[in-house]
Order: C-alpha cells, then structure tokens, then sequence
C-alpha cells in the first residue's frame, strides 16, 4: 500500500501522462514475474543443487551374539561415514550416491555400502528408472510436512521403503523438528546376500533383519537432522524360515557434532524457502493487485479511493481482521490456523489483542476522535509493561504458558516472546499518545515514533534473517517474534500513514526518503558493527577452537602414550619366560610414568585362575609374604581373575590387589573385547576399587591382552584359548584429566568428558564446566563438541568458554563506539537529507505552482482575446500608423472590406479629418509608450458616424520601442444616447428632489418591508432623527405607543390593500421622547403594472397645535353646553309647573307670554343639543353602534315625532317603503339624520305642502329620499348648505327660527354611516335630500 | 303613597324645581347640593329613591353610587344628569344606577311618570 501510494505520487508529479500505461505495464510485469517466479525460478532456486552433499558421522555400535556360549558378547564402537552425493544430472533428476563406511575407532575399514539413487532435483522423491534399482519414497522427508503426516524414506542399511509414522516434535538445537519412527513392519529385511561370510549363510541359513528406525526432521525443508536405529540381526532357516539366535544387536546414530551443523543448514533452508516460496511471491502479488485496482478505478477516483485515509481504513480493516482470526484460531485451537496464518498473533490472544486495538486507533486516527486512540494507546502501553516486567521476571504470569498451547511453548519461549514482543508494544502505545500532542513539536515526534517503530521491526526480520549471530546477546529471533516483527511493520506504517498526514509536513515521499536513508544508514551501522564485532569474535572463536584441538589431542595422544607404556609392558611379559614381583615394579618405576604422564593410577598384571587352581594361588601368593591375600570378591565362579601385581603398591593400589575383575560387568566386556581383538580396550565408565577417601572419582581402565610367551594368536578362538591375563591400567578420571591438563584446567574453557555416545550425567567422566561458568546464570560465548576414539570406545569431549571468553576492551568497545559513531553520523547525513530534501520539496512546491500560474494565465489571456475580438473593433497599426490589422468586428460596423482598409491611415476611421488636438494627445502618449483611452468619434465607410472607447496601446519591441499599435475600439453610440437621456431625467429627478428636500412636509421613503430608504430634511426637522439615523430603520421608531391600535390596524389594512391611507390620528414621539400629533398620509407606489409593491411614500405634518386648538374648542363647546344646559332645564321645567299650578290666576296675555318663553327654552335646549352633537362629531367622540333596523318601522317612529307639525301647517306627508328592508346602521345616527331632513322639509315647505319620504334599494346602498315643494335654495348658495350655522336668505325672513347647524349634522353624521348626502333644488318649486348608505358597514 | 326621595343636584333652582315637582305629587324630598351631603343625607335618612346628578361638587355622581354599593343601599337610584355620552350611561349602570336620564331632553311632564315608576 505504501509503495502503491509513492507510484501514484510519483506518477503524478512526473509522468502526468503516461499513468495509466505505466500502471498496466507495472501490473502485467509483477503479474508475470509471480507466474514466472513461482513457475520457474521459484523451483529453480528451491531444487536440490548439481553440488548437493550431505555428510553425517555416525558412532556406530556392535554386539555380537556368542552363538557357543548363548549371550552377547557385549558393545564394540566403530565409526561410520554417512553421506549423499549429487554424482550425475539429467533432466530433472539427480543421481545421489548413497555411502555407508563404517571404520574401526582407529580408522580401520570394516562395512562398506554404497547405493545409487535417482531422485527428481525439486521434490527429493525417488524415481523409478535411474539408480541402481526402482526405489520409492524421499531422499529425506516431503517439503511441508504436516503435523502426523507419514512418509516413505529409503535407508541404506535396509533398502526397502520405510514408511515413517508421526512420534512428535521436539526442538534440537533450538530448532523444531518432528520426529518419525518405523520398524518395517510391513517389509522384511533380508540381508543373507551381504553377509554370506558368515558361517552357514547362504548355504542352510540367511539373515533378517528386525530394524527400529528413527529420524528427526524438519518439516519445512524436509531435511534430515539426525537419524538413529536399533537393530537385531537374526539368522533364520533358509528352508524353515525359523528364528535362529541372533548374529548381532547394533546400532547407529549421528554424533552431536554432525547433528548441530545439519540444524544449521535446515534454518538456512528453512529461512530461504520461506523468502522463496511466501514473502517474495507474496509482495509481488500485491504489487500487481494493486496496480490493477489502479488501472480498473480511474485517476480521479482513484485520488478518492486511494486516499491514505482510505489505505487507512484498509490496513486498519486488515489488521482488525488478521487479529480476529487468529483469536479465533486460539479460540478453537486449530492446528491449521496455527500453520497458516502467518504471523504471530495467532499463537496468542494477548498479541491479537493488541493488534485489535492498534487496528482501532488506526481506524480513528484521522477522524476527530481525539481521547479513544489515547486511551487504547495506554492499553497497549500497560500490555507492554506487563510483558517487559515479565521479560525481566519481575512478574510472572505465565501468561503465554497460560494461553498457548502448552505443547508449542516453553517457559523460554515465552519470556522471550514477552521481550520481544514487550518493546514493540511500549513502542506502538506511545504513537497515539505523541501524536496527540498539541502541534509545534508533535509533527517531528508523531513521525518520528512511528519510524522508530519501523526501525525495531526492520531490525527484527533482519535479525531473524542471521539469527546464528549473536552478539550482545541479542536472543535469537524466534518464528512468532518475527511474525510479530513484520506486523509491528505493517501496523507501524499504517499508524505512520495516518499521523504523517499534515498540510505542514514533509509530502509522503520526503518523509519516505528520509526515513529510508535514515534506515539504510542505520542497517549499514549495524551491519559494520555486527561484522566488527564478528571479525573479533571469529578471532576469538578460532582462538577457542584451537584450544579445543589442542585438548582434544593431547587426551587422545595421552591415551595413546598409556596404551604405549601398557604394550612395553606386554612387551616385558611376552619377552620374559617369568616377569617377578620385583622385576614388574623395576619396570614400572623405570618407564617413571606417573613423573612423565601424570594421571595414571598404576600399572598392573592380572591373571586368570581357573576355580580348581584357585586355591594354589591363594597359597602361592601368601608364601610370597602376603598372608592377607584373597581373591576378592569372594564366591564361587567358573572363572577368576586376579590383579596380582599392581605398581606402584601403594595403600590405594594395596585395595585391588586381589581383585577379580572379570566379575564385574563394565570391566569383563572391555576385557573380552581385547582378549577377542588382541588389541588395547578402555573400559566404559567405572568406580576403582582403589576409591578409598571421600573424594570418589569416576575411573577406568584400559586393558593389553596377554596370551602367554611369544604367543600371537590370530584367531577369536585361538585367543580365547591362549589368554592368560591382562596387562592393565586404572585411572581415576579427573586425576587422568588434570595430569593431561594441570590442575586448573584450560583458561576460560570448560570441559565436559563422557563415556560412549550418550552425554548424559550417568556417563560423565570428567566436568569442570562450572569452574567457569555459571550454567544457570550464563550462557558460554562459544561451544565445541569434538569425539575422540580411545582404546574402542569414543569420548564426546564438550568444551565451553566462559560467558565473555577471549573478550577484550578493545573487542567489547571497538564495535559499540563503531555503532555509536555511526548513530551520530546517520542522525546527522538524515538530517541534512531533511533539510535539502524540505527545501527541494519547497522549490519544487513553489515551481509547480508558478507552472500552474503561468498555464492558468495563459488559458486567460487566451480567454480575454478571444472575449474581446467578439466584443471589440481591433485594429493594429505600423509604426507608421498604417492599418495592418482590422478583425472582423470592425469591418462589419465601418463597411469596409479587408482590402480597403488594410494599409490605409489610420485616420480614415477619424469623423473629422482635421488633426485636432486631442488627437495629437493621443500618438504623443502612445509613442512614448504609454496607454491611451478616451471617447473618439468615428465615421463608416458611408459617412454615418459612431461613438466609440477606444483605447490604444504601443506593442514594445525588445529595446522597449513602440513596434506596432493596438487599438481596441467599443462602439458606444448607444450608451451615449442613453447618457444624455439619462441626464435629462436626472434634471428632472432633481427637481423633483429639490421638491421634497424644500417640502415642508416630512417625507419618509420606504421599501415594501418598511425599512426607510429615504427622508427629506423637514423630517430631520420634525423627528430629530438624522438621515444617517433614520436610514435602514424601520418607521416604528416614531411610535409613541399612544396612538389607538386601531387606527394601525386600519392603516396596514388600507396600504397592503395598495390604498392610500390617511389620517391626522397619529401620536408620534420624535427623537428626544417628545410626542406630537401627525396628520400622515401613506402612498403605497406600485410599479408599472401595478401588481408589485415598489415602495411606500409617507407625508405627514405636525398638527399638534390644531388638535390642540381644535380640542380646546371642542371642550369649550362641550363644557358650555352642558353648562347651559342645566339652567336651561331648570327654567323649562319651571315654566311647566308655573302653567300647571297657576292656570286660573293669568290671563290670556300671560299665558301666551309663558308658552312663548316654554317654546324658547326649548328651541334654545334643541341648539345645544345640536352643537354638542356638532361638537362631539368633530372632537370624534360618536361611534356608530350597528344594529338591524326596519326601516319601515323607524319611518314610522319619525312620521309620529314630526306628527303634530305636519300636521299645523297642514302639510300632506307620505311615507313609501318595503316591509322587507332592512338596514344595518347605528339607530340613533339614521334617526337623527332622516330627523333633521324631514324636520328642515316641513319648516321650508309652505302650508298645504307635501312632504314625502321615501326609501329605494340598488345592490348596494338604500338611498332615502326627502322631497317637499317647499321655497328651494337659490342656487348661487347650493354649495353652501352643508357649511356650519349657514341659512339660505330666501328662508332667513319666513323663518327666522334655525341654528344652521342641521344640514351640517347630517352631512357629518351620514358620512359616519358611510354613506353620502346629495340635494337637488329648484326656487320655489321644492327640494330633495337624498342620503345614501350602505346596505351594511361590510359593504363600505 | 308618601316616599322619601333624596334629589342630588347642585343646581339650586333646578333642585328645588324638581323637589317642588314631586311634592307636587306627595313625596317627601330632600335637597342635596353636592355628593358629600348626599352621602350624609342618606345615610342619616334612608330614601326610598335617589336622583342623582353625575357633575357635583365634592364627591362627583360615581362617588355616591360607589358609596350606596359599599354600604348595600338597595333603593332605586336614578341619574339625572346632562352627560349625553354613552360610556357615563354605560359606566353609571355598572356601578348601580337604575335609570340614566338626560335633563335637557326631559319634560318637567316627564319626570313624575319616571319616578312613580321607579318607586313601584
């Protein structure tokens, strides 16, 4: 994904063109190296080599069966070679020659076989046709063996298939390994044919063989490590088939030497395959899939898709996954998801964990989640503390023991595991946290941990790779620590990716340069230090190996110079007819032995005695003055042995003298061996009789076989009848060793010597390994296992060095200042890397941006040429101001053709052909270079003329001198007709804005939503309110909140109805809180087509004085009504009584006095009703109540109270109306309006007249009409009649009574009805009064 | 029947025109001239009928018909006043009047009908 990201980034800055090809190329390229790489060089490279050879040492043994005494004769050593041999190829198939050489201990041949097999060179499978016969199964073992999975494997020594069953797995070496098993059951194994040097074989018997075969190998190579069998030789009835005795009980298996270099080569193998098989193939898989996906998703999405935040996501989604599974695999404990998922959290929970959690933050690391990764990073961090303190045994969980399975785990394992896996942990918890830190210096920190992180894991692998280096005791990597290793790599990037990610940083790539530098520079460091290191530790390894030579000869030079000593001794006794006490012990002391080659206990002469001359020696050995002697132990046997000489006789020595040593078991075998072989033969581990202290040291012993004078008998037989007893040698082991090597041993090695082929304790003959080292504490700096072969029998010799053997301060110092100094120097190459590559990245930065500029500004310039050869009339003109250049444009408006035009003056566009003086301006200006714009009139070819902006600019030559011109020329004739309509009605805008400015009365502007656009300084005058202030407020702020609300609500009502409202109701407050009544009239303006509302125009005036003056009259007329009122009645109502109580005392005279004065007071009462009402209508105080009315009921009520007139003068009256109608009206109000009229009809109507009142219904209004042919009113006074306390003159003499107030009252009160008054006249024909109103209010 | 009836009018002659009137008529009236005495005269006398002008000195026509309502005065009380407006017709009926009358549009004739009327 990584590397994916740096293509595209690359791709993208230099190959803008060619992604999409490379991406194929790149795909098919990785898509055919897999196929080609698993194909072919994969095989190639795995396939057994034309050089192959394998060689293993075997310590074989032998214990033949004594067929005339019924019993094995006991153990023989030998050696054997074993090894394979590519000798021949042929296509695919490899010839191996097959060897088997088993040799004395001294070298001397015994058995050989050899086997020629064919095998294919890629599986190791034998192939039938080549070879020396049609084989099956595997040179070794399959690749990939499975867990129980059984094999064939063809042995020499058998030749027949052995088919391998499953016993377990085990760890040689550090290395696991399966172990296999077979005996053949299935197979006999017939061996009469090789053997029939035997007696009988061949002829009467055969041999068969009863094999137990065991190998161990690895199951990823399928390489041998180590083989053993244990096998019974039997001879049998060739015509029977019967079981005879057995011939021989032997057995062979690879000595430690050959085991450890074979674990070696399989983890190179094992390492190889894996990198081969898995991680190569694998990487370049993912390369092809990735290019791939990049060619199926187009660039532009793929900048979507494969953002890092989306790689993110994917890696995060990985891991999740990756984790899972292998909790689940812990949690079924599937042997298969052990094997194949390939990395280290599959073994253990507690690692998936970890992962599941790092896959979180990893997932959120971009998103604004900001405490959660904290939080999961302190997890991870704890997890990691735990594994370290466990590491450094602080605490002991277990956990691993606790989780894995145990049979994977060790306690080693694990608390390695907890120390490598602890560091990456503490490591990967912490970039959460840094990255976190608040900015400034959380950019470095955040990419810094994340590549430390990288580091460590890089580290790992490697180290993993050359796990056989160890140096500063650096643990060798196990599998899981270097699965885990490479997913700490995986996680780290991904961490990597999504912190690194800022506008500020270093791009990707920089990052990816310095962080790959920096890694080179360090593996580099390492790689010098580990070879310094190794270059001093290879000096001291051969130091070491030399010294282990040097031992290991000089034990078996030792040996050999005993073995030389003990055949002088023979020598004395084959040489003598009779060798003395005292002769044996002036030899011994003569050959001065224990002087020269200290380590040996004595030399001694043991002799047979048969049991029925057992009692003669007794005898003879006491008369020699030895009166103790007996031979020990004692009882009855059917053969004896007794050590009568043993030099020097000192009190140890004195212990075996006597001694029978045939008796005991360890001590017959080697005896029989050398009686048998005639030659020397050590013994197998024993204690010496001669142990008479505290100090018991293992011993043994080494024996010459004598068989009397001048006797060298040649056959088993014949030495088994001539023997006569044993020139020996006891030796305590540790005496042997330290006389080889003085007391203190080799400096700084330790050395561990066992008897035989097994190394266990039970065979130690010598160990001074913790002299040196503490083998619980410490590990040995270098180890060598070497066998020497002494007297028949091998001695693994095992030599440690001390922990720091050979360690010097140079040695210890040179490599770390060599690791150090180049840290520092890395640090500071990375460093200086940093900053060029930051200011490359700058420059580069700043370059493609300039690119881009300068590309986006010529696509403009391009787009303003084009723009304006479309708009434009552009002419180029030469130096000599000759037109060299016309477009289109300005052909089409001047009429002129190309041909006409092209070489011409300039001028010829000219409208006068004059030179004036702007037009000299204007080539001066652009001769000098400068820029030229201005308003020119032009002419067309026909002599119209046309205005035009035109602009001219000089195109400079190099020096800066006008080459040629450009003129740009926009026809403006229109625009400057438009300019001087527009200044015609700008002059009548301005008179009308003098108009308002000058108006006295306050003009306020608004726009529809009542946000005030304009004031007029009489405003500013009124309200106190400036324009400024009053701008962009609403005219709300006027309200004194005094004003009645209906008088808004009737004026909203009437402006959004687009009405003009008007009303002198308003109380405003002005600026500084005082109030004033407004007289305000609002014009809703609405547009052309008068459906939109532009704006509202507002007039008001102060009118506070008048309402005052009117208010104050008003009330003076209230007040002096009512105050008139009162006496009034008081004296009407005295008149009354006076004529009711006195009617008897007065006269005639007097009671016409009285009325007279009744119907003045009355008359006088009627006026001050009527100027109360006049001033109540005025002062607003009458509201009309609305309520049904029938009409001909209310003409009723009014004919009754206008009776008894009508009636006086004798006047007929009619009244005409509809049952039906009804009218909505204030009662009161049409009473007293119809009152009035009729009242006025009959006092203007001469006697015998006729008043008429009558009712007429339309759709919308009632009109009542008044009619009397009463005198008329002249017409010169008809307009009059409404006006207040006016009469007509033709009525003032007829009737002098009337206020003139009637008339007025009714035109008022109609008016408040909503309805209107009308009159029609004629002089002294009659008149009618017509009052219109409303069917009803709603239809106002 | 003889009634006490208490006439609240700060008129004199109107005052006495009507008391004249009623007596006329056979009731027993007094003659308050302004509210403070009506109260007085009221609460001392106990009337069978109060005329009641609204515009008085002292304590105004309310005044009085806020303290008949306050101390529980169950007779009739009648406004006589020249107040022609609707709200103190309106407003005086609230507070307790029986009646509301306009002097000036009234008869001397008229107000005996009114008062028999109001006493039965």
């Amino acid at each position: 994904m990584f590397f994916m990201e740096m293509l595209r980034r690359t791709n993208a800055m230099h190959f803008p063109l060619m992604k999409q090809t490379r991406y194929i190329i790149l795909g098919l390229l990785a898509l055919g190296a897999t196929v080609l790489w698993v194909a072919n060089v994969k095989p190639w490279l795995l396939e057994i080599p034309r050089d192959f050879y394998f060689t293993a040492n075997i310590i074989s043994t032998d214990n033949f069966y004594n067929e005339e005494e019924g019993h094995y004769a006991g153990i023989i050593y030998s050696r054997t070679r074993f090894s394979y041999e590519a000798v021949a190829e042929e296509t695919g198939v490899l010839i191996i020659k097959n060897l088997f050489d088993v040799r004395t201990p001294d070298n001397e041949p015994i058995f050989s076989v050899k086997r020629l097999y064919g095998i294919d060179q890629v599986t190791g499978m034998h192939i039938s046709g080549y070879g020396d016969r049609d084989r099956d199964g595997y040179l070794f073992a399959p690749q990939h063996l499975q867990r129980g999975e059984p094999f064939t494997y063809w042995h020499i020594n058998y030749d027949g298939p052995a088919h391998m069953s499953f016993v377990g797995e085990e760890t040689l070496y550090g290395l696991p390994v399966y172990r296999y098993e077979t005996t053949y059951d299935d197979v006999a194994i017939d061996q009469t044919e090789n053997l029939t040097y035997l007696p009988g074989v061949g002829v009467t018997r055969g041999v068969e063989l009863e094999p137990h075969l065991t190998l161990w190998v690895e199951p990823v190579s399928g390489k041998l490590i180590k083989y053993a069998d244990d096998t019974i030789a039997y001879f049998y009835d060739l015509k029977t088939k019967e079981r005879l005795d057995p011939w021989n009980h032997f057995s062979n298996t690879f000595d430690e030497i050959s085991v450890q270099e074979n674990t070696i080569d399989a983890r190179f193998t094992k390492t190889k395959m894996r990198i081969v098989e898995l991680y190569i193939p694998s990487l370049l898989l993912i390369i092809a899939i990735f290019s791939f996906l990049r060619i199926i998703i187009d660039p532009q999405t793929c900048r979507r898709v494969c953002s890092r935040n989306n790689l993110r996501r994917a890696n995060g989604i990985c891991i999740l996954s990756i984790a899972i599974l292998s909790f689940f695999g812990w949690m079924i404990g599937s042997e298969h998801l052990f094997r194949f998922l390939p990395f280290g959290a599959a073994m253990n929970p507690f690692t998936a964990l970890c992962f599941i959690l790092l896959a979180i933050i990893i997932l959120l690391s971009q998103s604004k989640q900001k405490y959660i990764p904290i939080l999961l990073g302190v997890i991870i961090l704890m997890i990691g503390g735990i594994r370290l303190a466990e590491y450094g045994g602080l605490i002991s969980f277990k956990i691993d023991l606790l989780l894995f399975r145990e049979k994977i785990l060790s306690t080693e394992f694990s608390s390695r595991m907890a120390g490598n896996t602890a560091l990456g942990f503490l490591l990967l918890g912490s970039v959460p946290l840094i990255a976190h830190i608040p900015l400034g210096k959380r950019l470095q920190l955040a990419s810094i941990f994340p590549t430390i992180v990288i580091l460590f894991s890089v580290f790992a692998l490697f180290a993993q790779l050359f796990e056989a280096i160890q140096v500063f005791n650096i643990p060798p990597f196990s599998l899981t620590a270097f699965h885990a290793a490479a997913l700490f790599l995986f996680a780290s990037f991904s961490v990597y990716e999504g912190y690194s990610e800022s506008k500020n940083t270093l791009s990707l790539q920089g990052w990816l340069g310095i962080s790959g530098l920096l890694f080179v520079t360090i593996l580099l460091t390492v790689i010098f230090t580990l070879l310094t290191a190794r270059i001093f530790e290879q000096d001291e390894e051969s130091n070491f190996l030399e010294q282990t030579v040097i031992v290991s000869k000089s034990i078996e030079d030792r040996i050999h110079t005993y073995v030389g000593a003990l055949r002088a001794g023979k020598g004395l006794f084959v040489s003598s007819t009779f060798v003395s006490r005292d002769e044996w012990q002036a030899f011994v002391e003569g050959l001065d032995i224990q002087t020269i080659y200290p380590g040996i206990q004595g030399m001694g002469y043991s002799i047979f005695v048969k049991p029925e001359e057992l009692s003669a020696h007794i005898a003879s050995m006491r008369a020699e003055g030895f009166p103790d002697f007996t031979v020990r132990p004692p009882g009855e046997r059917d053969i004896y042995s007794s050590i009568i000489y043993l030099e020097p006789f000192d009190d140890r020595n004195k212990q075996a003298f006597g001694f029978d040593m045939f008796q005991e078991p360890n001590r017959r075998l080697a005896m029989e061996q050398a009686r048998d072989t005639g030659q020397p033969w050590m013994s197998a581990r024993i204690t010496l009789v001669q142990e008479i202290d505290e100090d018991v040291q293992p011993g043994f012993l080494i024996y010459v076989p004598y068989y009397g004078n001048n006797s060298e008998p040649t056959s088993v037989s014949e030495r088994r009848d001539a023997i006569i007893g044993y020139i020996y040698a006891p030796f305590r082991s540790r005496d042997f060793v330290e006389g080889v090597l003085g007391n203190t041993g080799i400096p700084n090695i330790g050395l561990r010597i066992t008897d035989g082929t097994s190394t266990d304790e039970e065979n130690v003959l010598y160990d001074d390994t913790k002299n040196i080292l503490d083998t619980s504490k410490d590990l040995p700096r270098f180890t060598e296992t070497n066998v020497i072969y002494v007297a028949g029998r091998p001695w693994v010799l095992q030599f440690s060095s001390s922990a720091n053997y050979g360690e010097t301060t140079m040695s210890r110092i040179i490599p770390l200042v060599v690791l150090f100094a180049g840290i520092i120097i890395s640090s500071l190459i990375s460093f200086l890397y940093a900053t060029v590559v930051a200011s490359r990245e700058k420059a580069l930065l700043y370059a493609k941006k300039v690119t881009r500029d300068l590309e986006e500004s010529k696509a403009k310039d391009e787009a303003i040429l084009s723009a304006l050869n479309k708009a434009a009339l552009v002419t180029i003109m030469d130096k000599n101001r000759k037109i060299i250049f016309a477009n289109d444009n300005l052909l089409h408006v001047t009429g002129y053709s190309q041909k006409e035009i092209i070489g011409k003056d300039q001028s010829m566009l000219k409208a006068s052909q004059k030179k004036d003086v702007e037009f000299v301006k204007i080539w001066k200006t652009v001769e000098n270079g400068g820029v030229w714009r201005g308003e020119v009139l032009d002419k067309t070819k026909d002599g119209s003329l046309f205005w035009v902006d035109m602009t001219v600019s000089p195109i400079l030559d190099g020096s800066g001198h006008p080459r040629e011109y450009l003129a740009v020329r926009f026809l403006i004739t229109d625009k400057k007709e438009a300019e001087q309509r527009l200044q015609s009605s700008l002059t009548e805008v301005q008179k009308f804005k003098r108009a308002v400015e000058s108006s006295n009365e306050s003009i306020v502007i608004t726009d529809p939503s009542g946000s005030i656009q304009y004031v007029n300084p009489t405003f500013t005058r009124l309200t106190g309110y400036t324009f400024e202030e009053a701008i962009g407020k609403n005219p709300k702020i006027l309200q004194s909140g005094k004003t009645p609300r209906a008088v808004y609500e009737t004026m909203w009502s009437t402006i959004s109805k687009g009405e003009t409202f008007m009303t002198d109701e308003l109380i405003n407050k002005r600026k500084d809180g005082t109030e004033y009544y407004a007289d305000i009239a609002i014009y809703p303006i609405m547009d052309d087509g008068k459906t939109t509302l532009q704006f509202y125009v507002a007039v008001q005036r102060d009118v506070t004085q008048r309402k005052k003056e009117e208010r104050a009259k008003s009330e003076f007329v209230s007040i002096a009504s009512h105050q008139l009122r009162t006496p009034l009645t008081a004296i009407r109502w005295s008149l009354g009584r006076f004529k009711k109580v006195a009617p008897d005392s007065m006269d005639s005279n007097s009671i016409e006095l009285l009325d007279a004065a009744t119907a003045a007071s009355k008359r006088m009462s009627e006026t001050i009703n009527a100027m109360l009402n006049m001033s109540r209508i005025a002062a607003g105080k009458i509201t009309p109540e609305i309520a049904e009315i029938h009409l001909c009921e209310v003409f009723e009520e009014l004919r009754k109270e206008v009776a008894q007139q009508y009636e006086a003068k004798k006047i007929v009256f009619q009244s005409v109306c509809d049952n039906d109608w009804v009218l909505q009206t204030d009662l009161k109000l049409f009473k007293e309006i119809v009152s009035n009229l009729l009242t006025n009809a009959i006092k203007y109507t001469p006697n015998k007249g006729k008043v008429t009142l009558e009712v007429k219904k339309d759709k919308k209004v009632y009109t009542i009409e008044v009619r009397d042919t009463g005198y008329g009113i002249p017409k010169d006074q008809q307009e009059k009649i409404f006006t207040k306390f006016f009469r007509a003159d033709n009525i003032l003499n007829r009737e002098p009574d009337g206020n003139g107030i009637g008339l007025y009252l009714v035109k008022e009160l109609a008016q408040l009805l909503g309805g209107t008054v009308a009159f029609q006249s004629t002089l002294n024909k009659g008149t009618t009064f017509t009052v219109s109103l409303p069917l009803s209010p709603s239809t106002l | 029947m003889k009634h006490s009836i208490l006439i609240a009018e700060d008129d004199k002659f109107l005052a006495e025109t009507i008391a004249a009137s009623l007596q006329d008529h056979g009731q027993e009236t007094h003659i308050a001239l302004d509210g403070e005495k009506a109260i007085a005269v009221m609460d001392e006398k106990q009337p069978d009928l109060l005329l009641l002008d609204i515009l008085m000195p002292k304590v105004d026509g309310y005044g009085v018909l806020k303290h008949c309502k306050e101390m529980g005065y169950t007779f009739p009380i009648i406004i006589l006043s020249n107040l022609s407006d609707d709200v103190n017709k309106e407003s005086s009926k609230e507070m307790g009047a029986t009646d509301y009358f306009i002097k000036s549009d009234m008869d001397e004739d008229d107000l005996w009908p009114m008062v028999e009327k109001s006493l039965q």
